[in-house]
């Protein structure tokens, strides 16, 4: 057993989901930049080329906890006021929470031999834009992620054509 | 070495409007909306995104993101750029003092001179563009005053000490983007007018200095009254000039409110800041003060037996300096002079101060009463 971690579990969680979206985006064909300082939680944005250059902006979240409600079509995942308060604001470049699903075990959420680097399980998106305000007080609320809103290559590019289509509109 | 500009509130201070005033004038186009808020700019095979409207939560993101690109294709700094577009809604004045340490620093007390003449000379522009006069009093005109409260004071810049007025200006609606020749100055908006007035009378004031030099009269500043030159203006050129080792003003013209040319400069020499002193003394002497109020002994009484008004002479002081003056007054206000004079008291009156040669004259007197002395 090594004792000579730097990073804590929470700090493994976010490289874990953060190097799950800079994959998915890559084989998408698409650009990722961390914002050059913490701003409205944005963790990452990616970049497609082409037309009107279309720009998504991703706050990141990793979970061990991602419950899938009793109709089986969602997952709740419970987001703290200031997340939910910036990222159902308008926007110019679009905003999504992309949650990632890990395993319980943390030894299994990367796993790596000499024919395959595994990230185990997936993320899932889901836009807030024009939510409503939470109540004075309340500190966080569930969201609910769309079991279909799976963050793959096709979804994300499939979202960015939305993007550049609803841009052009 | 580059620095990027990440400061949220700097980067919300850049306006929409201001922005994309700044790069129509650099030559970009707009292509297209993108989305409710922004719209994309081409420039050869450049683009970028802008927003329209400051209301949006990745406002100061998508600010940061414009800064950089602009940076790289204008091969600027983000500072100078900032700069330039902090600013790109107002008319700048600058003034640049030679007068300046190798370090760009400056004594306190000819720094704070520097911004108090400034001010003055776009104060009396305020004025002159109300009303053309050869002397403004302070507070007389409360539209030069509410603008003056409008107008902020910039950073001082590095490279001799600038000091800078940032001059609030209504954008122009009008399509033609980029004005070949000026408006009539009557069409402009009041605070345009009066960033105008001040060109118009720095060059006026130039070009009476050196027709001066060059043998003219003193008269060439008379003339130039109506292009906005007056004694509060030559008053503080000549401290600008002769405490700053000469003077280098400048406007930089609002690129919202775009003007045939970018910026108007004018440079004035030593030697000339002596000629505006000059000039300053001459134009307070030749020009009528209008609705003046003075306070005065009366010294000489004179009325025919037969005729009902009587000419009175006053001691006073004007501008620091005792003079004569000498009026006309009907019978109720010629007894009231006459009363003044027998008890020694001072009498105060308006009027309007004309100098005739040497003497000065003060026609249409009104409102005379006597000033009771109080003593302990």
């Amino acid at each position: 057993m090594k004792h000579d971690n730097l990073l804590a579990n929470t700090d493994i969680e976010s490289a874990v989901s953060e190097l799950y979206v800079k994959a998915v985006a890559a084989k998408a064909g698409y650009e990722t930049a961390r914002p050059d300082f913490d701003r409205d939680s944005i963790d990452l944005l990616i970049r497609a080329g082409g037309r009107v250059r279309p720009q998504i902006d991703l706050q990141l979240k990793a979970t061990m906890d991602l419950t899938k409600l009793k109709c089986g079509e969602k997952f709740s995942y419970q987001c703290d006021r200031r997340t939910y308060d910036n990222l159902r604001m308008p926007t110019i470049n679009p905003r999504f929470l992309v949650v990632m699903e890990l395993p319980r075990e943390s030894e299994e959420w990367i796993s790596l031999s000499a024919s395959e680097l595994t990230l185990k399980h997936c993320a899932y998106w889901v836009s807030l834009k024009g939510l409503n305000d939470l109540p004075a007080g309340q500190s966080s609320c569930s969201v609910h992620l769309p079991v279909v809103n799976r963050f793959d290559h096709i979804s994300l590019q499939t979202l960015m054509e939305s993007v550049r289509t609803e841009a052009a509109a | 070495m580059k620095f990027h500009i990440t400061d949220n509130d700097a980067l919300q201070a850049i306006k929409p409007m201001a922005l994309a005033a700044y790069v129509r004038a650099e030559g970009w186009t707009r292509v297209e909306a993108y989305g409710e808020f922004s719209d994309v700019y081409s420039h050869g095979s450049n683009e970028i995104l802008l927003p329209n409207s400051e209301y949006v939560a990745d406002y100061a993101s998508v600010i940061a993101d414009a800064l950089r690109r602009l940076s790289t294709f204008e091969g600027r700094s983000e500072i100078q750029l900032y700069r330039d577009l902090s600013v790109a809604d107002c008319d700048v004045v600058r003034n640049r003092s030679s007068n300046a340490e190798n370090d760009g620093s400056i004594s306190v007390d000819e720094g704070v001179a520097l911004f108090v003449h400034v001010k003055e000379l776009l104060l009396s522009a305020a004025c002159a563009a109300k009303e053309p006069k050869a002397m403004f009093r302070a507070g007389g005109i409360k539209d030069a005053t509410d603008y003056m409260n409008r107008v902020r004071l910039g950073q001082t810049e590095q490279g001799s000490f600038i000091i800078s007025l940032i001059a609030p200006v209504p954008m122009n609606f009008s399509s033609d983007s980029q004005g070949k020749l000026w408006p009539e100055k009557f069409k402009e908006p009041y605070e345009r007018q009066v960033t105008r007035t001040l060109v118009d009378g720095l060059e006026a004031a130039k070009k009476a200095a050196v027709a001066v030099i060059q043998g003219g009269t003193q008269d060439v500043f008379r003339r130039a009254i109506n292009k906005g030159l007056s004694v509060n203006s030559c008053n503080a050129l000549a401290h600008l000039t002769e405490s700053g080792d000469g003077a280098d003003l400048s406007v930089t013209w609002a690129r919202t409110r775009p003007a045939p040319e970018a910026r108007s400069r004018v440079q004035f020499t030593t030697a000339e800041g002596e000629i505006f002193r000059e000039a300053a003394r001459y134009l307070r002497e030749v020009e009528p003060r209008f609705d003046e109020r003075i306070d005065a002994f009366v010294v000489k009484l004179d009325r025919g037996p037969t005729e009902m008004c009587g000419k009175i002479t006053l001691k006073t002081y004007l501008d620091q300096k005792p003079v004569s003056i000498i009026t006309s007054l009907p019978p109720s206000e010629y007894e009231l002079a006459s009363q003044a004079n027998n008890e020694k008291v001072t009498i105060s009156l308006k009027g309007d101060l004309i100098k005739r040669g040497q003497r000065w004259h003060l026609e249409n007197p009104r409102d005379l009463k006597l000033i009771e002395e109080e003593f302990d």
